[in-house]
């Protein structure tokens, strides 16, 4: 059983890049006990739980696996494969605008958001009005979910840009 | 033709079956791809399949081309910096002893002080392939100290680049010490050109070195790699670091992920070759005379392996058995002490030097993964005060 990760103090999952071999994301379970799942480069993913040796699953059945818990069965391996390929790998997230936000009665021309931080919104959740692809021109309001795909490691960068404007 | 073609069929062939056979007892490809050269080259006795290894050379430069080309296109500075001082100072720590053991060793050696330098390299850098498929095999992706291991595993690769470049006057057999400062200059700043595109200029290059077919990438960026590779090798400094920076530039583009992908079946079976090739070139005539030496720049990496993975569990607060698992893995050696000698053997540098690499890779090859499946029951020979600070005991699981 892993041994728990150094310098630790909150129990948020972490993603830790494995270079040469793949990615491992570790969680806890529910009593707290480390869950370490590590996505191989040649596609193949380990579940690593409490002892003994890990359980492996070959690419089809990982995506299987991966749909399934995040409820989008219908996402196909072929779809995830071609995102996987893309640049550091794709995420849908949304951001929420609490009012006084910075970004809040701007447009997104104004904002320059694809050139600040190389996120692109997709769509904007507005009460139950959704708003695809939406134009430049496009004023945020206060309470807009802000529906964007870009790679993980801009989500944050993003958010902060949108509620503070840094 | 025929017989050429049959003759680099055979050598694939004979490779690929002693490996496999290798495998059943978890024994890594790249000794046993040397060993399939060795038997079947003109340097012993029984089948002599190839009586000119010479032919095969280009094809066998693919193989260090493509190796340090997937290299850079994989490194990262993230996953340097993102360690922290600690893994920079257990990566430092690790380095730092093992080349510097290996200078030392290499001038107790006495064969010159160029071949010192070549075996301080070649003694210092572990093997990021044995030592990237010895984790995975022993299902310790999960543990602690992994992410350490290929950190350090990555440090050695930002070194070796710039160790190889650093050899260009050496290697280069530069008259006087005029011109060896022209070489040096005129390597890292080679490799000074190509790491601002690769920083600053990604996308440019990504404009031409781009296509939506799988196919046409491949074309391109093989292109791309040994065109870089020629230019540097053109240039004095080696085309291996050629290779290097032209996977580091193309690293920054879109495509990065899909060539890492499409490129790694060509690696495969061109390394399979150099390797193969090695061991074709290799007499074994000639090993009595090294043996000695070999063995005690074995013992001697074996034991800094064991102090530098103490040091470096200690910095990370890891405990005995994490230390022996760093030990026995960071061990191995392979790819990067055969591209040092092959390029050594080129520059004119003491015949010796191949045997004595031949043996020191094939011993630590074949030792690296044989250790470390045991490393449970051998980390209870380190004594468990060396680190205070560890927090939990990693299981004994695997």
């Amino acid at each position: 059983m892993p041994a728990s990760p150094i310098d630790r103090r909150d129990t948020d999952p972490r993603v830790v890049r494995l270079p040469g071999v793949g990615t491992r994301l570790e969680l806890r379970d529910t009593s707290g006990k480390p869950v370490h799942v590590v996505r191989r480069n040649d596609g193949r993913v380990e579940l690593h739980g409490q002892g003994g040796a890990p359980t492996e699953l070959d690419p089809t059945n990982a995506h299987t696996l991966g749909a399934f818990v995040t409820g989008h069965f219908l996402l196909s391996p072929e779809v995830s494969d071609r995102l996987g390929d893309v640049l550091g790998g794709l995420v849908f997230d949304w951001v929420n605008l609490p009012p006084g936000a910075h970004a809040a009665g701007r447009t997104i021309e104004e904002l320059a958001v694809r050139r600040r931080t190389g996120v692109t919104i997709v769509a904007i959740l507005r009460g139950s009005l959704p708003i695809v692809a939406p134009d430049a021109a496009c004023t945020l309001q206060s309470g807009d979910d802000l529906v964007i795909a870009c790679r993980w490691e801009d989500r944050e960068p993003f958010a902060r840009y949108m509620l503070v404007g840094a | 033709m025929g017989r050429e073609l049959m003759v680099l069929g055979l050598a694939f062939l004979l490779a690929g079956l002693l490996a496999r056979g290798g495998r059943r007892i978890g024994l890594p490809t790249i000794p046993l791809f040397m060993g399939a050269g060795i038997i079947v080259g003109p340097n012993t006795g029984g089948p002599v399949l190839f009586e000119h290894p010479e032919d095969l050379e280009l094809l066998a430069a693919f193989g260090l081309i493509f190796l340090l080309f997937y290299l850079g296109v994989e490194f990262s500075l993230d996953d340097l910096t993102s360690g922290g001082s600690k893994l920079l100072g257990s990566a430092g720590l690790y380095l730092g002893l093992n080349i510097g053991a290996g200078l030392v060793l290499g001038f107790a050696i006495g064969w010159g002080t160029k071949e010192a330098f070549v075996i301080a390299g070649a003694t210092g850098i572990s093997s990021s392939a044995i030592v990237t498929k010895l984790l995975v095999e022993l299902r310790r992706l999960a543990n602690p100290e992994t992410r350490l291991i290929l950190g350090i595993i990555v440090l050695e690769d930002l070194f070796l680049a710039l160790y190889l470049a650093g050899l260009a006057p050496i290697l280069g057999q530069a008259d006087g010490a005029g011109e060896a400062v022209l070489l040096f200059l005129r390597a890292f700043g080679f490799l000074l050109a190509l790491g601002l595109v690769a920083r600053f200029a990604p996308n440019i290059v990504g404009k031409v070195i781009t296509a939506r077919d799988d196919e046409l990438l491949v074309v391109l960026f093989v292109g791309f790699a040994l065109l870089v590779a020629g230019a540097a090798y053109q240039l004095g400094v080696s085309d291996a670091i050629g290779a290097f920076m032209a996977g580091m530039v193309l690293a920054g583009t879109a495509a990065k992920k899909r060539i890492e992908r499409l490129v790694l079946p060509l690696r495969d079976a061109f390394a399979a070759l150099f390797f193969f090739h090695f061991g074709l070139v290799i007499d074994p005539g000639e090993i009595g005379k090294v043996l000695v030496p070999a063995l005690a720049a074995v013992a001697v990496s074996l034991l800094l392996a064991l102090v530098a993975a103490v040091g470096a569990a200690r910095i990370n607060r890891l405990d005995r058995l994490a230390a022996a698992n760093i030990a026995f893995s960071v061990v191995a050696r392979g790819e990067f002490a055969l591209i040092l000698v092959v390029l050594a053997t080129e520059a004119g540098l003491d015949p010796r030097l191949a045997p004595f690499v031949a043996v020191y890779v094939l011993a630590l090859a074949v030792a690296s993964p044989l250790l470390a499946s045991r490393s449970a029951s051998l980390s209870r020979v380190i004594p468990a005060r060396l680190f205070p600070a560890a927090r939990l005991a990693t299981a004994d699981a695997g």
